[in-house]
């Protein structure tokens, strides 16, 4: 039998969900360390800003890329329609990601406790 | 980018009746009399061309249209044949038929310029025709 | 407010200035290669490399001030009025040989050839414009399709 596990919320982030002194919960407390990082640098928090940053720069190379293209000074029209489909793409990821957590964040609400 | 067709429409059209007199030449290049009666035989015809397009709802818009058809006045083939009906009968050159000034070689370097102007202008007609495709479909 | 600042930045009023010089010199070769046997014709000219320096002038000057409008500076080919139209004024070639006997100076091919590649360009600002509305749409409407 599982004595009282020395629960720390702040530090584990599962907040109320977590039951203290379930038998799942070293199991939990474990999972909730790893999802936050030893480093605390691949969290999903993280991930996600990472890639906010990223979108923002293949779009600014694609605008780049496009006045080039307009002003002349390249005349590689391939090279551009590519950086511009790869912001593309790349902005879809994002926004996909963006809608999945908030249907996920949705669910986790209407989930009775 | 709707004037654009109108402006090689008007070369078309031009081209086609500069094809018209060019054909008109070479079927009469052996007409020893005149349509209009008067004496003397076929006289080589040719169009001029002028900038403006009169057909347009603007008559200033660009473009281009023939102007006139003008005869050419230069002499025609003097053969001599007294015993044709239409032989020069009194003057220095009596006995002579004159022929038209139509040289058919002439004729055939006009036809393959204008089949080439009409080509052209209707590959302009395409290009014209694609960029305003593409234009739409910004709205798609 | 909102909306000039959705649609009036970064690459859309590039693609808008440059599509609007391709449709006109678009024009300008058109009535060229229309009268290519109009004797005494003079080809008419819009050039293309200067047009793209002076967008690119523009540019640099919007990137020292990136709140203002995009302004094009005006040269004697080319010059926007007060409600932003482009107004070309293309310019005549003077005649450079004597081998056409009927006066004209203009080279067939070398029309084409400009009609084509100035085509291409219109063509890739076209496709470019409308892919800059349909990511702004996805991003309105939060979905990607």
């Amino acid at each position: 039998m599982a004595g009282p596990i020395d629960f720390d919320p702040a530090r584990s982030g599962m907040g109320p969900i977590a039951p203290a002194g379930a038998p799942g919960a070293a199991a939990l407390r474990r999972s909730a360390t790893a999802a936050e990082g030893a480093e605390g640098g691949t969290s999903f928090k993280n991930i996600l800003l990472d890639s906010l940053d990223q979108v923002n720069r293949l779009q600014q190379e694609a605008s780049q890329g496009v006045e080039r293209l307009a002003t002349g000074q390249t005349a590689n029209v391939a090279e551009v329609f590519t950086a511009v489909r790869k912001a593309d793409v790349a902005f879809s990821l994002l926004m996909e990601m963006r809608n999945k957590l908030m249907e996920a964040y949705q669910e986790i609400r209407q989930m009775q406790v | 980018m709707f004037g654009s067709l109108d402006i090689s429409t008007s070369a078309l059209v031009a081209q086609r009746t500069r094809m018209d007199v060019i054909a008109g030449n070479i079927a009469n290049a052996y007409s020893t009399q005149r349509l209009d009666g008067q004496p003397g035989p076929y006289k080589r015809r040719f169009a001029v061309f002028a900038t403006g397009n009169p057909a347009a709802a603007t008559p200033a818009a660009p473009g281009v249209h023939v102007e006139a058809v003008e005869e050419d006045p230069a002499p025609g083939r003097l053969v001599y044949d007294p015993q044709h009906p239409d032989a020069i009968r009194t003057g220095p050159q009596a006995g002579y038929v004159e022929y038209p000034n139509v040289d058919l070689a002439t004729e055939m370097v006009d036809a393959i310029e204008a089949a080439r102007a009409y080509e052209a202008n209707i590959t302009a007609m395409d290009v014209t025709k694609s960029m305003i495709s593409a234009s739409l479909r910004l709205l798609a | 407010m909102v909306f000039a600042n959705l649609v009036g930045r970064e690459t859309l009023p590039v693609l808008e200035k440059a599509l609007a010089f391709a449709e006109a010199r678009h024009r300008v070769l058109t009535e060229n290669i229309a009268n290519v046997d109009t004797p005494g014709y003079r080809t008419k000219h819009l050039d293309a490399a200067a047009f793209q320096e002076a967008l690119g002038q523009a540019l640099a000057r919007r990137k020292e001030d990136p709140s203002g409008a995009l302004e094009l500076p005006s040269s004697r080919e080319f010059h926007e009025d007060a409600s932003g139209h482009l107004v070309v004024t293309p310019t005549e070639e003077p005649p450079e040989n004597i081998l056409f006997h009927d006066g004209t100076n203009g080279k067939l091919e070398r029309q084409m050839a400009m009609l084509a590649e100035n085509a291409l360009m219109h063509r890739a600002m076209v496709e470019l414009t409308r892919n800059r509305f349909d990511i702004l749409m996805a991003a309105i409407r939060g979905r990607t399709a």
